[in-house]
């Protein structure tokens, strides 16, 4: 009886946070569709090629070897335009045409990106499906960003329990300094410093990687010789990401441990003079697990949506990248599949993590 | 004891704690500077600085994407600026059939292997009645011997104006008197070339090139002379009254630009990067201070309302939280900025895309402090000494002045130091990327720097990101001290 009542409980719990976290994806793709339409931009983009289009058939009719008279291209134009309005909806408001966009992105049914410059971010042809060009994208995040990120990670876990025995040594003092340090520093901005020196002084490091697509494609495909091809592009980016993170990282983990160093069980622990690695395993690092799984989790689920400036720093054809074409041509349906996209991998996160909370921390359980 | 006088005690045990530590006096010390350096560049400031910034005539007389002075230090092939005021000089004097010439022989020295990047003279004068024009003209005599003819032979009318403003980067008469000095080389100029590049032909060595079938150009460092025509057409006047005139005027100077500028070099305008830099303290921490005083008041206000009142507002503020932490932050202001961007036309355009980014930082970055400020509501409501001022019949507003909100200094100052950097980051980021606001910040000549330039040119690319970063350190130093005011249990 005890066992459901709790069961229920739990369930409650889990269902509440669910729908939270259903009303923020809800809310996140609502607003961005708000943006879009609110502000204007959406119909400006559209103008502009209704416009671009009516002048280019303008041109074709003048320029034709039976040119019709002045009138008759006059109402050809005039015609060729209303049709124009009439296929991208100008001639409702902008939420008869956003509501609907931002439903169909709701449903998976992304439908296709009129913007070249995000298909060439992706490397296909015009025109093509947005799940096809983030399919593309995702890849070349997760090999740079993401794998940046779970290497630092690594290296957190392993120097946090290594200097938490050592507060206020040397050691510890030179990260507590880098930590700061590289919390002030942009990730962009040392992006920037190590393309100026790796890439354009030594000449180490390649300048453009934009052609990493070619050898992430074949290494997809199972050619492992291609492997080298993308270590030859992606370690400058990594080292970059791995060099700034590093340091809020290690610091973030330490401050964490300290917090449960401090603690009474474990100054007993220590007083009975159990060795060092039995008490970091069993009494410092279980109960830091459910903090240290949150930023872990979440910092992933974060390198998904690509970090949009380095990114765009390294001209990286990835996720961050593809979302900045995607705004800077005012392409709604990936502007919406990328905000959808991003958020519900950001939710799902939180949502492992309330079932994860459950099952690491009994005082949650019950 | 008043709520000022509590805070203030609180204040100063805060300091006490943050001096006490190397990092906090790092941190104190950067900061003083900071506010030094801002309050001085403040009242320096020109009014409307942002348009000075953008069309300001004073950059046309400086040499564009050039290096630091200092940077011949690190290889740099360095000319420095030279400026000659020819107010100063004696002219020779002469009459030629109504006409007065000044004649002012002028040498420069060129020491570099490197062309200077262009000419100018200008002269703003005010002549006496009865001069009716100027005419100027300019002859260079090269190190090796040859002499260009008339390289700018020009006329001003003088009736309407006293300003006479040449621009010789491009000097008309090039041309020809390139090829009049050289007769034995002009079957293999280009005119194309003398015309796009005159500055290697007026400061270089001509030679022709046998593997090239053309002729080219290396530097020819020497002697100089500028002979410097100034003549007027003349009507009653005499010769002593106009040389009076060019000798009080405001304004009469040659100008030969180098390739190295200042203390952190120029951008493509020519625009003194010092200058932008320095401008720029007292915007970056105005944008921070700015967005990390009002998020952090709504996140105090709203930690307070959510713990002291509880029940259906405290629901709501909590789950809005909760909701605002899911939406992504980054795309969000990415897209707003942009659609603003691309849709406002109006004047205001850089205040009003800053505006609206400020507005969605502070909108979406005050939840963290809220929760925080609410479970220490929580915590001191139910103390007993709370709950004797209730008993006694103490308001709820003086509850929280005396009892709440002095306990929560710590915090609000922590996250005061925290969010200031914020702005200032996020602001430049966007410019990095792209979204260009135009207002002279440290992130706008970044973005110029990616949008305009060439990642070599580092001394435009490096200095406003390290300044945001030094910024930023500050209030990270700051925060690591108030850390451990804050949470004990991080002290050794």
């Amino acid at each position: 009886m005890f066992v459901w009542v709790c069961l229920v409980g739990v369930a409650t719990v889990l269902a509440r946070r669910a729908v939270f976290l259903a009303l923020a994806l809800l809310i996140a793709v609502f607003l961005t569709g708000f943006i879009l339409g609110a502000t204007g931009y959406i119909d400006t983009i559209i103008n502009s090629i209704i416009n671009e289009e009516v002048r280019a058939y303008r041109q074709a009719l003048t320029s034709s070897p039976q040119k019709p008279p002045a009138e008759e291209i006059e109402k050809l134009v005039a015609q060729r335009k209303q049709e124009l309005i009439a296929y991208w909806g100008m001639d409702k408001p902008w939420q008869a045409r956003i509501i609907p966009m931002v439903i169909n992105t709701f449903i998976l049914n992304l439908g296709r990106s009129p913007s070249p410059e995000v298909t060439n971010v992706a490397g296909l042809q015009p025109n093509s499906l947005v799940s096809d060009v983030i399919a593309a994208c995702l890849p070349r995040t997760i090999f740079m960003i993401t794998l940046a990120e779970a290497i630092t990670i690594l290296i957190a876990l392993a120097v946090g329990p290594f200097i938490v025995y050592r507060i206020g040594s040397f050691i510890d003092r030179f990260i507590v300094a880098y930590a700061a340090l590289m919390n002030a520093f942009p990730i962009w901005w040392v992006a920037l410093v190590m393309l100026l020196v790796f890439s354009y002084d030594l000449g180490v490091a390649p300048k453009q990687f934009r052609p990493v697509v070619t050898y992430i494609n074949a290494l997809l495909l199972g050619d492992l010789n291609a492997l080298i091809g993308v270590l030859n592009y992606v370690w400058l980016p990594i080292v970059t990401i791995v060099i700034v993170l590093s340091g809020p990282w290690i610091y973030g983990v330490r401050a964490m441990l300290i917090r449960i160093v401090k603690e009474d069980f474990v100054t007993a622990a220590i007083a009975r003079g159990l060795p060092e690695k039995q008490i970091l395993r069993r009494y410092i690092i279980r109960p830091a697990a459910s903090p240290i799984v949150t930023n872990v989790l979440l910092g992933l689920a974060g390198t998904l949506g690509g970090y949009i400036i380095t990114e765009s720093v390294f001209d990286w054809p990835g996720m961050g990248t593809l979302y900045y074409a995607a705004v800077t041509s005012g392409d709604a349906q990936t502007i919406l599949a990328l905000t959808y996209i991003f958020t519900l991998v950001y939710v799902i996160a939180r949502f492992i993590l309330e079932v994860l909370y459950i099952i690491l921390d009994p005082r949650v359980r019950l | 004891m008043s709520l000022l006088s509590k805070m203030y005690e609180s204040w100063s045990w805060i300091r006490k704690e943050i001096l006490s530590q190397v990092s906090g006096k790092v941190a104190f010390a950067l900061l003083i500077a900071l506010i030094v350096v801002s309050v001085y560049a403040a009242i320096l400031m020109p009014p409307d600085y942002a348009k000075y910034w953008d069309v300001g005539s004073k950059w046309v007389d400086n040499p564009y994407n050039a290096p630091p002075e200092w940077a011949s230090y690190l290889g740099y092939v360095c000319i420095p600026q030279t400026f000659y005021d020819l107010r100063a000089v004696k002219p020779g004097v002469s009459e030629v059939s109504g006409r007065v010439v000044f004649t002012y022989n002028i040498t420069y020295n060129l020491s570099a292997r490197d062309y200077p990047q262009g000419l100018r003279i200008r002269a703003n004068i005010v002549v006496p009645q009865g001069v009716r024009n100027a005419r100027i003209r300019v002859d260079v005599i090269k190190p090796d011997g040859a002499r260009l003819p008339a390289i700018i032979d020009t006329y001003v009318d003088l009736t309407n104006t006293s300003l006479i403003d040449l621009n010789l980067d491009k000097p008309e008469g090039i041309v020809t008197a390139v090829m009049s000095a050289y007769r034995d080389l002009v079957k293999f100029l280009s005119v194309e070339e003398i015309s796009i590049f005159p500055m290697k032909y007026i400061f270089g060595n001509l030679s022709y090139s046998e593997t090239l079938k053309k002729v080219e150009t290396t530097p020819l460092p020497g002697r100089y002379m500028f002979v410097i025509d100034f003549s007027f057409r003349v009507f009653n006047v005499q010769s002593q009254d106009i040389l009076r005139a060019v000798e009080k005027s405001k304004e009469f100077s040659l100008l030969i630009k180098g390739t190295c500028y200042g203390l952190m070099g120029t951008d493509y305008k020519g625009r003194d990067l010092a200058e932008g830099l320095f401008y720029g303290f007292p915007i970056a921490l105005a944008i921070g201070l700015l967005v990390a005083l009002a998020s952090t008041a709504i996140g105090v206000a709203a930690g307070l309302v959510s713990g002291y009142y509880g029940g259906f507002i405290d629901e709501l503020i909590q789950r809005t939280v909760d909701v605002m932490g899911s939406i992504p932050l980054l795309p969000i202001l990415i897209l707003i900025a942009q659609s603003i961007a691309k849709t406002y036309t109006g004047e205001d355009k850089p205040i009003v895309m800053l505006t609206a980014i400020f507005a969605v930082l502070i909108v979406f970055s005050w939840g963290g402090l809220a929760i925080i400020i609410r479970s220490m509501t929580l915590s001191i409501k139910s103390e007993l000494y709370v709950e004797a001022a209730k008993a006694v019949g103490a308001s709820n507003l003086r509850i929280i002045s005396k009892h709440i909100l002095p306990q929560i200094v710590p915090y609000i100052a922590a996250s005061l130091v925290y969010s200031t950097p914020n702005a200032i980051l996020t602001e430049a980021g966007l410019s990095v990327l792209g979204i260009r606001h135009g207002y002279p910040t440290w992130g706008n000549i970044l973005s110029e720097a990616r949008q305009n330039g060439t990642i070599s040119q580092w001394w435009w690319i490096l200095p406003p990101g390290f300044l945001i970063a030094i910024v930023s350190l500050t209030f990270v130093l700051l925060g690591l001290a108030l850390e451990k005011v804050v949470e004990p249990k991080l002290r050794r």
